[in-house]
């Protein structure tokens, strides 16, 4: 039983750091609690929802994720950019003011009632996981490898880590900054949209759907550490794990507490995360 | 000066707004039967609040359609209480300050209960589809009917069931709220009395990520059956989990699981899942009739909610023309009330409380492609 | 009349709550207090908790205006402590995460539907009485936020809130000033959630959520920080606005009603921003 929760909760966890993943990335850039993040899960959930009556399962992951990614960029570009010169905390009003604006649209196109997709899926026989999950694992950690590698090594990488660590100075740099936060959201979005995909498949879509993954998102970004990736993914696999083992040992209701509360301990014993280096402001 | 003028025209515009609100509020038409009927549009149970209105709106079309004289048809005001205690009191008063003292649902246990006062002093008639706190119908002290059996009785219906098929080691999962969580206390309050031990209560939140941890807790407890006190959505997930991990027991399920709902979520993992319904409901050419409309209307399979709201609406409809729109009248009225609706028997105690018709045994089987439950009856 | 009566009440009530969180929380320390709703929350909840579960009689229940308050504040001093070393988005995060730690503390004390017939205190039994009392409350806030506004502490904060470090230098002790601004807030935030619980007779978790805490704290920065005027817009906005657009709505779509409510809230929201940055009575860019 322990080891199966154990695996059902690294599956779980791998779903949260796709999330996470795109949380911390959009954080790095633009220095925001992007509160619209995970409304990209749900646009995601909607586009697959849609298409797949219409074509095979194949092509509406394919073009929803593409769907996904166009909208996320579009945020960039037409709401968020024209908040950037008021400051981080303007931007993050506006991004919860589309993610309000998201969801009433959501709801009133499609109401806000629960709607299962149509995918009939099965457990592949002596392993307890479903296609996609096994899919899901070694395409995240793939595209977490892809990622650092890109963020390392290519010139536009090593560009965006400029970036991050100064924009100042990247301005000075003329770099093409723009461009490069639409990279950056592009990323996060396609991530977004794998998990929306997996998500809509396993508990059906409706427009508050990525509302709890916000909460443990966050919580994974700051204990992770928000600038280091590899930690982010680490403590989100961890923090599954422990989200899956409090429904199992206290109740669900302690899931989401046990989250925050770990993630208070954490902020006030080590406010930097416990991967994150220092870069405490004062 | 410029911020000052502002702040005034801003106040100005609240208190005018508010006058309206107040000057404007008997705008019905008084000729025709005016109900209201409160429920969640937005919030976390907002689809529940959909569904409901959706059962209703077609029993007032149903209505309408049918009644001769202008006097006699039915204008239902839906109001939004966002699930919120005290938004549901203000839209009660709202409606109340228009005239209406009729009331078909107020969504919510403790939303309800909120409303009490009010209504006793204003002498408001509630009847709900859904509310099912043990203690309601004495706290509304005459004031509040309703067509839903309490969580005491139905738990008792849902034991009664496990003892014939001599289970003695049962766990509990509910959903986290006011029904799910009174039928699993009533249920372990009764469990005793029938030598029922119930091993295990999981609960599960709105929404819930995953149900990975309770199927798995409860696969490792072995027990002999599984009560599931859970909404349609939550209820096929959950089986799709306990599909995936080979959990096989026997899982008892309410009236939620009827529609489409469960299936849509669970698809074949809901074969052998037994429920108790009320009888005569599933097959009766009232529920056939009002499944075949329902379709028509919206395209989409009744759920449990807009059944309920659908025999609501009729049975008060019923009880006004009767009592001629006078409250004290109905209150008598309700008490001597017998129907059939489309959710089975409709009757009320000396106390007003709902007393349950027969319950049919039913059990999820597969029929030409699709999954339906089937009478079981012995 | 009584609906004008309850939304007059509700309107009071929130203005001393958005008065604790705009004037003094976020416009003295100048930090993000998203979760300061969970002040409100507690003062709501213990009432609940000393009339529901230990049955306090109606002149006992008086004991809720120093209990609340006294809990609120011991939280209000940890979370102050925690400001010695986060600041920004990292101490919004511990905000949001005690708001949403309080929310599933008070669902395992109280229940999914909150608790209900909490009895009022002795001579405050009327709908009217509470009223005047949240008045009084609300005139004694609005007083003393003016005051604190002319006192010389206000310039120390003024200085704090724009450099720590030059504040520090200058010899101020801005963690002693922190956990003051945080405590006082506090405590109005739990005496205004004291008397939300008398008046509605009850707690309501869906009041309480997190979503209503970002709105809330979003209508006060709409409304302007540090503005006692905004403070008091964003709560007819909050209370009365978003009533009367549902109201107004269900007359024509009732189940579109509150989508479009929200979805203009929410277009609201942006707009303000990009084109009144001060908010609408601030002095302040947010």
């Amino acid at each position: 039983m322990f080891l199966e929760l154990l695996k059902y909760g690294f599956v779980f966890g791998i779903l949260l750091s796709l999330i996470s993943l795109g949380f911390s990335l959009i954080y790095n850039i633009l220095k925001i609690v992007d509160f619209s993040h995970t409304d990209r899960l749900t646009i995601a959930g909607y586009s697959f929802y849609i298409l797949s009556f219409h074509l095979n399962i194949f092509y509406s992951i394919l073009i929803s994720l593409c769907i996904t990614v166009i909208f996320t960029i579009f945020t960039e570009r037409f709401v968020y950019s024209s908040m950037r010169e008021k400051g981080t905390s303007a931007l993050m009003l506006t991004s919860f003011g589309f993610s309000i604006v998201i969801q009433s649209i959501l709801a009133i196109l499609f109401t806000s009632e629960i709607k299962p997709t149509n995918i009939i899926e099965h457990a592949i026989s002596n392993t307890g996981f479903y296609l996609r999950e096994l899919i899901l694992i070694p395409v995240s950690l793939l595209f977490l490898g892809l990622l650092t590698l890109f963020l390392k090594k290519s010139k536009t990488g090593i560009s965006i880590r400029a970036i991050i660590s100064n924009n100042e100075r990247a301005l000075f740099y003329k770099l093409p900054i723009k461009r490069y936060i639409s990279i950056m959201f592009g990323i996060s979005g396609l991530l977004a949209g794998i998990a929306g995909i997996s998500l809509s498949i396993s508990n059906g879509i409706f427009p508050t759907m990525g509302f709890k993954y916000m909460i443990f998102s966050f919580a994974a970004c700051i204990i992770g550490g928000l600038r280091n990736l590899t930690g982010v993914v680490i403590i989100s696999i961890l923090l599954g794990v422990l989200i899956i083992f409090s429904e199992a040992y206290i109740s669900s209701l302690a899931s989401e507490g046990m989250a925050l509360g770990i993630l208070l301990l954490v902020l006030i014993l080590k406010p930097n995360g416990i991967f994150g280096e220092k870069l405490r402001e004062i | 000066m410029k911020k000052n003028g502002l702040f005034i025209l801003l106040i100005a515009c609240a208190a005018i707004s508010v006058g309206i609100l107040y000057f404007a509020s008997t705008r019905h038409d008084v000729d025709i039967i005016n109900i209201a009927s409160l429920l969640p549009f937005d919030g976390s149970e907002a689809d529940h609040g959909e569904m409901m209105r959706k059962g209703q709106i077609l029993a007032m079309e149903e209505i309408n359609a049918k009644s001769i004289k202008k006097t006699d048809s039915l204008n239902i005001s839906f109001y939004n209480t966002s699930l919120k205690k005290d938004i549901a009191l203000d839209k009660m008063k709202e409606a109340n300050g228009k005239g209406i003292n009729f009331f078909v649902e107020i969504y919510g246990s403790g939303q309800a209960e909120h409303c009490f006062n009010y209504a006793i002093e204003k002498n408001i008639f509630i009847l709900s589809g859904v509310n099912t706190k043990p203690d309601l119908v004495e706290l509304g002290n005459g004031s509040f009917y309703r067509i839903m059996p309490n969580d005491a009785t139905a738990s008792k219906i849902i034991l009664n069931w496990a003892i014939d098929l001599s289970l003695q080691r049962v766990a509990v999962v509910y959903a986290n709220d006011d029904w799910g969580k009174g039928l699993k206390d009533a249920t372990v309050k009764n469990a005793p009395n029938y030598g029922i031990q119930i091993t295990d209560t999981r609960d599960v939140v709105k929404n819930q990520p995953s149900f990975v941890a309770i199927v798995n807790q409860l696969k490792a407890l072995q027990a002999d059956g599984v009560f599931l006190f859970l909404y349609a959505d939550d209820g096929g997930k959950f089986l799709k989990e306990a599909q995936r991990q080979e959990f096989k027991t026997k899982f008892f399920a309410t009236e939620n699981f009827s529609g489409t709902k469960v299936v849509e979520n669970a698809k074949d993992a809901v074969e052998g899942i037994m429920m108790v319904v009320p009888a005569s409901s599933e097959q009766s050419s009232l529920y056939e009739n009002f499944t075949q409309k329902y379709t028509k209307r919206y395209n989409e399979k009744p759920t449990i909610f807009s059944i309920k709201g659908y025999d609501a609406v009729n049975v008060l409809y019923e009880i006004i023309l009767a009592s001629n729109s006078d409250v004290e009248k109905a209150k008598s009225l309700i008490k001597s009330y017998k129907g059939i609706g489309a959710s089975g028997e409709i009757s009320f105690d000396q106390l007003g409380e709902f007393i349950p018709g027969n319950y049919d045994r039913m059990v999820f089987k597969k029929t030409n492609n699709t999954y339906e439950p089937i009478v079981i009856n012995k | 009349m009584e609906l004008i009566l309850s939304l007059v009440t509700k309107f009071i009530i929130y203005s001393i709550f958005l008065i604790s969180l705009n004037n003094l929380m976020i416009g003295k320390s100048g930090y993000w207090a998203i979760g300061h709703i969970c002040f409100f929350y507690i003062g709501a909840v213990v009432t609940g908790i000393l009339s529901v579960i230990y049955h306090f009689s109606a002149s006992l229940i008086y004991l809720t205006f120093f209990i609340a308050p006294l809990i609120s504040s011991v939280i209000a001093f940890l979370l102050s402590v925690s400001t010695s070393r986060l600041k920004g988005d990292f101490f919004m995060f511990i905000s949001i995460s005690i708001a949403i730690l309080c929310n599933v503390a008070a669902e395992y004390i109280a229940g999914p539907s909150g608790f209900s017939g909490i009895n009022r205190p002795a001579g405050l039994t009327s709908d009217i009485s509470i009223l005047s009392v949240s008045i009084v409350f609300f005139i004694l806030t609005i007083i003393y936020v003016k005051n604190f506004n002319r006192h010389p502490l206000n310039r120390i904060y003024s200085l704090t809130r724009t450099s720590e470090k030059s504040a520090m230098s200058f010899g101020i002790n801005v963690l002693r000033n922190n956990v003051k601004i945080f405590i006082l807030s506090s405590i109005i935030a739990s005496i205004s959630g004291i008397l939300f619980a008398f008046y509605s007779t009850g707690t309501d978790p869906q009041r309480f959520s997190l979503n209503e805490a970002v709105i809330l704290f979003a209508l006060s920065i709409i409304g302007g920080i540090d503005s006692i005027k905004g403070s008091i817009i964003a709560a007819i906005f909050y209370v009365l606005v978003i009533y009367l657009l549902d109201s107004l709505f269900s007359g024509v779509s009732d189940i579109y009603a509150t989508k479009i409510a929200s979805l203009v809230f929410g277009l609201i929201l942006i707009l303000a921003i990009k084109y009144k940055p001060n908010g609408l009575f601030g002095k302040r860019k947010i």
